[in-house]
């Protein structure tokens, strides 16, 4: 493989990592509140909301029914009207971002849903206000589960990243199609793809390591 | 273990009303339904309860389960409302306070639970600590407080523990720390001891008497185990569909229950029923040759009246026999055949003299 096909290798990856990297936080950003207000607004419970909490998961369905490929293209207004364009990198981060964030808020907002009700009480008794009762207990009780949640947002985004290479997006999806498709070149196409499972399995360890270390529910010796 | 001096009290309004009389907690005809689903008659939860704690007992509120004891014991501390009636804290009406007013006073009531609600992301010293972070006191403050309290209840050891790592005795220990951290007046219990094994059971109840006396909390505890009521309770109520049935002091309503539901529980906690070989054996009343099967509950000391019931003469065969005691007061449950000819119940009675015992005709077995 000549020099010139492993610097473009490099920087696809480069690009594919700054993608995922920002839409990730963006998208965490965005579906981090949003899943604890899913997760605590239905009726009854810490901020009842009813009609924006049926509301904003009819918005979190509709975004996320939409296959991604099909999302990407009815938003190019939208892209060009924050990037100024609709291709390259950073231009994909928006489609990327917008696909992130309900993803995440489901992710969280089942997370946090799991966490024992027992404790919501005992929090309640001792006087804790609604929002003593999310920072306190449930961020940190949901947190091994919301870890484990934006480990798969994280490689969800690999594989949505490598899709916006077919619309101009660059990074390792675009490099794929451009040299390892259309110009014959399979041993790139490898070499991508062996990048790609490279990438999950490093995200998909760390965030089981991270998601073991903060789960104290486990007995160790 | 001894309990150290007595915390120092936090600011709080209702350690000022605490002072005379007034009862610590005062249900009055309260009831409580449950909004069911739409269209559907609320599910009643329960229906003119009345029932006062004297400040410094332990009152127990016993009950076979959807009784209503959980919504009771949580009217106290204002996570549940009630329909209609008064619910008072030290004379202050729980249903007059905003839900904002309610969250500092709540911090003077301490609350622990079956399933001991501990977060498992925080260490035992971290959880102790959580109502004094939430009621906003210094963090200097809490450290000396938190070590204070985890001396109290035996646990200090265990301080940079995970509720993972304790076994379920030792996480109601926490429990118990953390629902006294903000000094509470006090101490509601939810089935606290419902999930632990006998021994734990008594380790934590013997806890739960010591915090009560040497603390002075008033404890307000719901069971469905009759030995939690007999060992610390110093009053009971019964209840039963949402209705109290029957209220008094334990030995009381224990000895002389006035009720069927009363006197099942009794049955449990003075251990003497009909032995089941015995159902094989009943017959009609009157039968020829039947004997009657008397159930004798004697409040104080039931040894005098033991000799006696020997000396009533081969009439009478004690079939079992129990002494034991209720809140240190001693009692006796005798099981006995009577020679309906030999032995009426006149004689019986008049055998017994005082304090008359309660006589019961459970059966009559051939």
């Amino acid at each position: 493989m000549s020099p010139e096909l492993i610097r473009l290798i490099a920087e696809a990856t480069c690009d594919t990592l700054y993608m995922v990297a920002i839409s990730g936080l963006i998208g965490a950003a965005a579906g981090l509140p949003l899943g604890l207000f899913l997760a605590n607004s239905k009726r009854g419970e810490l901020f009842a909301a009813p009609a924006l909490n049926a509301v904003l998961g009819m918005i979190v369905n509709a975004t996320r029914s939409t296959p991604f490929i099909i999302l990407v293209v009815a938003i190019v207004p939208l892209t060009r009207a924050i990037a100024g364009t609709s291709i390259g990198t950073t231009a994909a981060i928006i489609p990327l971002s917008i696909a992130a964030a309900p993803f995440i808020a489901r992710i969280v907002e089942g997370a946090v849903r799991e966490v024992d009700h027992g404790l919501i009480e005992a929090a309640r008794a001792m006087g804790a206000t609604p929002l003593q009762i999310v920072t306190r207990v449930l961020l940190p009780e949901a947190l091994p589960g919301i870890v484990l949640g934006l480990t798969l947002a994280v490689v969800s985004l690999l594989g949505y990243s490598a899709m916006v290479g077919a619309v101009g997006g660059g990074g390792l999806g675009d490099l794929g199609i451009r040299y390892g498709y259309q110009r014959f070149m399979p041993e790139v196409m490898a070499v991508v793809v062996l990048v790609l499972v490279l990438l999950v399995q490093a995200t998909q360890t760390a965030g089981e390591r991270l998601a073991i270390h903060l789960n104290k529910r486990i007995r160790r010796p | 273990m001894s309990l150290l001096r007595p915390l120092p009290a936090l600011p709080s309004t209702l350690a000022e009303a605490a002072a005379g009389t007034t009862p610590a907690v005062a249900f009055e005809q309260v009831s409580k339904n449950y909004s069911a689903r739409r269209g559907q008659p609320p599910v009643p939860a329960l229906h003119d309860v009345s029932l006062s704690l004297d400040p410094g007992s332990i009152t127990g509120v016993i009950g076979p389960s959807s009784a209503g004891k959980s919504t009771l014991i949580r009217l106290v501390n204002g996570l549940e409302h009630a329909t209609s009636g008064r619910v008072c804290v030290f004379g202050r009406e729980v249903g007059a306070l905003t839900e904002a007013e309610w969250r500092r006073e709540r911090r003077s009531i301490g609350m622990i639970f079956q399933h001991f609600n501990l977060l498992s992301a925080r260490t035992v010293f971290q959880n102790v600590a959580l109502p004094l972070v939430i009621a906003g006191v210094p963090s200097a403050q809490i450290r000396p407080r938190v070590e204070r309290l985890l001396d109290l209840v035996g646990i200090a050891d265990k301080r940079d523990r995970y509720p993972a790592e304790l076994s379920g005795g030792q996480k109601q220990r926490v429990g118990i720390a953390r629902a006294l951290a903000n000094d509470p007046r006090i101490l509601l219990c939810d089935e606290a001891t419902s999930a632990l094994d006998p021994e734990t059971t008594l380790s934590i109840l013997r806890l739960l008497r010591q915090v009560n006396r040497d603390l002075g909390v008033t404890i307000l505890l719901i069971t469905h185990e009759i030995p939690v009521i007999k060992e610390i309770c110093d009053r009971v109520a019964v209840l039963e569909a949402g209705r109290i049935v029957e209220s008094g002091p334990v030995f009381d309503v224990f000895t002389r229950p006035a009720t069927p539901i009363a006197a099942r529980f009794a049955v449990a906690a003075t251990g003497v029923d009909l032995p089941p070989e015995w159902e094989a054996r009943k017959v009609a009343p009157g039968q020829a040759g039947g004997r009657s099967l008397v159930r004798i509950t004697l409040a104080g000391q039931a040894g005098a009246a033991l000799a006696r019931l020997g000396a009533l003469g081969p009439g009478v065969e004690i079939v079992s026999a129990r002494i034991d005691a209720i809140g240190g007061r001693p009692f006796g449950v005798v099981l006995a055949l009577l020679d309906p000819k030999t032995v009426p119940l006149a004689r019986l009675r008049a055998a017994l003299p005082d304090p008359r015992p309660l006589i019961e005709e459970i059966a009559h077995v051939a």
